[in-house]
C-alpha cells in the first residue's frame, strides 16, 4: 500500500533533504499595532454581510429574482454582459454630447460603440455556450488532479480508495458504494461506533437519506426506459415504490451527476467545492475579458473605424461639392 | 481496486436490516425489494449503457500532460479561489491581463506606420483604464468580499432563521429562514452550494456592487484621471489638429523604458 511505502521513505532518514531548517521553537510573535485597524475592518465587513448580502437576499427583489431566473444557469455571464451594457451605453451617450466633435463623426463614433458592444455581447454568448462541455471535462479532469495529489480528498472511509483516473465511474458509483458502505458498517459497528464511524466517513443521519433517495431515483430511471411504452405500469410502480411523481422531480435536483455533486455528496472537501466554482467564473469571465477587450475592440473596432474614416470623407467631399456648386 | 472489491463483495449487500439506517428507504423500497435490486446497475451483466460509457471515460494519461502539472500547482488553485471568492477582483484582474497587455501589445506590432501614433495613444490609455479599474475594485471590493466569504462560511447565521431585537430591546423582529426561497431542505453549506437560486442571487449580490452601482462612476474616474496618466505617466497630450510638432521624449517616466521608435513619436492626431 501506497501508505507503507511513504512510511517507510520518512523514516528513512537518507530521503530526507540534506540541509533542512531546524525548527528553533522560537513562537510568533503577534504584533497588536494593527489590532485596531483590523478590528474596524471586521466590523466594516460584518456590516456589510448584515445590511448589504443579508437584507438584499431577504429582499423582495431578491425573491421576485430567483422566481424569474430558476433555470438560469450562468449568471456570472448575464452580471458581465449587463455591466458591459452599461458601460458601454455610458460611453455611447458620451460620444453623442461630445460637442468638441461634429455631429457627422459623433454619429460614426456612437454607432462604432454600439456595434462594439452588440458584437462583443453576442460573440461572448455563443463562445461561453460552446465552451460549456469543454469547460465541464476540463473540471472533471482538474478535479481527478486535485483528487491524485491530496489522498485524503477521497475520502477513503466511505468510498474506499478509488482511482483518480476513474472519476467519472466514481460519480456513477459514489451511491451505491456508499450505501453499501453504510450498510456494511451499520451491521458491524454498535450504534455509538456506528455514530462516530458516520463522523469519519464525513457524513450525517439525513445524508443517508439522500444516499437512499439517489439509488431510488436510479431505478426510477430504469423503470421508466423499460416502461416507456406503458405510462400506466410506471405510475402502478411509482406508486408501490411508496413515492410521487412530484417527490422523484425533488430528488432528480439533487442526484449526482457531476465532480461538484461528487465533492458537494460524498467527498466533502470545502477547498475543492470553491475551486470547481471557481473554473466556471474563471471560463465565463476570461471569454468575456478576451472577446469584449480583444477580440473585438482588435478584429472588428479596427475595420470599423477605418470604414467609418472613409465615410466622414466620402460625405465631406459631398459637402464641399455641393457648397461649390451653389 | 478497491471500489471493486467492494461491489462484489456479495458479502456486504445484505438485503435491508428492520433497523436500516436509511429510514426513507425503508418506505420507498416497500415494493422494490421484489424488483431487480439496487446491486443489479453496478454489477456486471447488468449494467447500464449510462454506466459502461462512463466507465469507458478513463483519464489514462493522468499527471502527464502540461495542463495536469498546472492543475497541480498551488499557484493556479490559488488563483481559480481568487475567481470564485472574489469575482470583481478577478474580473479587473482579466481586464487588466487583456486589455493592459495583450491588446496594446497586439495593437502596436499591427500598426503601420500611419497609425502608429494613434496605437501608441490607444496602448496607454488601454493600460491606464486596465490599471485604474484594477485598483478601484480591489480597493472597493475587499471588505464586500470579505463580507460575502463570512457569509459563505456561515450562511445558517445570516440565511436562517432569527430573532433581531432592536437596539432599544423594546421592538423584536422575526426573520424567516430561507430555505424554502432556496430551495433546500435546511440552510446548510452544503445544501446550499446545490442550489441554483442561491448560487444566481449570491452571483448578482456580488457582482452588483462593481458592475452596477460603481460600473459608471468608475468609468467615469477613470475618463477623469486617464489625460492626467497619460500625461504624467507615458508623456502623452493629445493636441489639437494641426497643432505644432512637439517632441515627447523628455515628458513621462515611461518613456525612458520605451524603445526610441517610440517614444519619439509625436502627438496631434483624432486618436481616441
Amino acid at each position: 500500500m501506497q501508505v507503507n511505502l511513504q512510511t517507510a521513505n520518512i523514516n528513512n532518514n537518507s530521503y530526507r533533504p540534506a540541509q533542512q531548517p531546524a525548527f528553533t521553537g522560537a513562537p510568533r510573535i503577534h504584533s497588536k499595532l494593527f489590532d485596531p485597524v483590523k478590528k474596524q475592518y471586521d466590523n466594516l465587513a460584518e456590516g456589510i454581510a448584515r445590511n448589504y448580502y443579508e437584507k438584499f437576499y431577504r429582499s423582495k427583489f431578491a425573491k421576485k429574482f430567483i422566481d424569474k431566473t430558476k433555470n438560469v444557469k450562468n449568471m456570472t455571464t448575464h452580471m458581465s454582459a449587463i455591466g458591459a451594457t452599461l458601460i458601454s451605453g455610458m460611453y455611447t451617450v458620451r460620444t453623442l454630447q461630445n460637442d468638441k466633435l461634429d455631429p457627422e463623426k459623433r454619429k460614426t463614433l456612437a454607432l462604432n460603440d454600439v456595434m462594439t458592444w452588440a458584437i462583443s455581447t453576442a460573440g461572448s454568448y455563443f463562445l461561453d455556450n460552446k465552451l460549456g462541455d469543454w469547460c465541464n471535462k476540463v473540471t472533471t479532469r482538474f478535479v481527478a488532479n486535485y483528487v491524485a495529489t491530496k489522498p485524503e480528498a477521497k475520502n477513503i472511509e466511505l468510498l474506499g480508495d478509488w482511482d483518480p483516473k476513474k472519476i467519472y465511474k466514481i460519480i456513477e458509483d459514489a451511491p451505491q458504494i456508499a450505501y453499501d458502505k453504510i450498510t456494511e458498517m451499520k451491521s458491524k459497528l454498535s450504534p455509538e461506533e456506528f455514530s462516530k464511524w458516520l463522523g469519519k466517513a464525513r457524513i450525517n443521519e439525513d445524508d443517508l437519506t439522500d444516499i437512499s433517495d439517489q439509488l431510488l431515483y436510479k431505478k426510477y430511471l430504469k423503470q421508466k426506459k423499460a416502461l416507456s411504452k406503458n405510462p400506466e405500469k410506471l405510475k402502478e410502480w411509482i406508486k408501490n415504490a411508496g413515492t410521487s411523481e412530484e417527490i422523484l422531480t425533488k430528488i432528480s435536483k439533487s442526484v449526482t451527476k457531476n465532480v461538484l455533486d461528487l465533492n458537494l455528496d460524498f467527498l466533502r472537501d470545502k477547498r475543492l467545492t470553491t475551486l470547481i466554482d471557481g473554473i466556471g467564473v474563471l471560463k465565463s469571465l476570461f471569454v468575456f475579458g478576451m472577446v469584449y477587450r480583444y477580440i473585438v475592440p482588435v478584429l472588428v473596432m479596427k475595420p470599423a473605424n477605418k470604414i467609418g474614416a472613409y465615410l466622414h470623407q466620402k460625405n465631406a467631399e459631398k459637402e464641399q461639392a455641393a457648397n461649390k456648386a451653389a | 481496486m478497491k471500489i471493486h472489491s467492494i461491489q462484489y463483495d456479495t458479502s456486504l449487500k445484505q438485503g435491508y436490516h428492520s433497523d436500516h439506517p436509511m429510514s426513507i428507504e425503508k418506505e420507498y423500497s416497500a415494493g422494490l425489494r421484489n424488483n431487480r435490486g439496487y446491486s443489479v446497475a453496478f454489477s456486471g451483466s447488468g449494467a447500464s449503457k449510462k454506466t459502461s460509457e462512463a466507465a469507458a471515460k478513463v483519464f489514462n494519461n493522468l499527471g502527464e500532460t502540461v495542463t495536469d502539472k498546472m492543475f497541480r500547482s498551488e499557484k493556479f488553485k490559488k488563483l481559480v479561489e481568487v475567481f470564485e471568492e472574489k469575482t470583481v477582483v478577478a474580473q479587473a484582474l482579466v481586464a487588466l491581463a487583456v486589455a493592459g497587455v495583450l491588446r496594446p501589445a497586439t495593437n502596436m506590432a499591427m500598426a503601420d506606420k500611419n497609425d502608429k501614433e494613434d496605437s501608441m495613444y490607444a496602448a496607454a490609455h488601454a493600460i491606464s483604464s486596465a490599471v485604474i479599474g484594477f485598483v478601484v475594485s480591489s480597493i472597493v471590493m475587499a471588505p464586500f468580499d470579505k463580507a460575502f466569504k463570512k457569509i459563505k462560511d456561515n450562511p445558517k447565521e445570516y440565511l436562517g432563521a432569527r430573532t433581531v431585537i432592536s437596539k432599544d430591546g423594546k421592538t423584536k423582529k422575526h426573520l424567516e429562514s430561507l430555505a424554502d426561497l432556496f430551495d433546500v431542505k435546511e440552510i446548510g453549506k452544503r445544501k446550499l452550494e446545490k442550489s441554483q437560486p442561491y448560487k444566481n442571487i449570491r452571483k448578482v449580490a456580488q457582482m452588483i456592487p462593481d458592475s452596477i452601482v460603481l460600473g459608471i462612476p468608475k468609468a467615469m474616474l477613470t475618463i477623469a484621471l486617464i489625460p492626467s496618466i497619460l500625461k504624467y505617466v507615458f508623456g502623452l497630450e493629445k493636441k489639437p489638429k494641426n497643432a505644432p510638432v512637439q517632441d515627447n521624449t523628455e515628458k513621462g517616466f515611461l518613456n525612458k523604458f520605451m524603445p526610441v521608435s517610440i517614444s519619439k513619436f509625436v502627438g496631434g492626431s483624432n486618436a481616441g
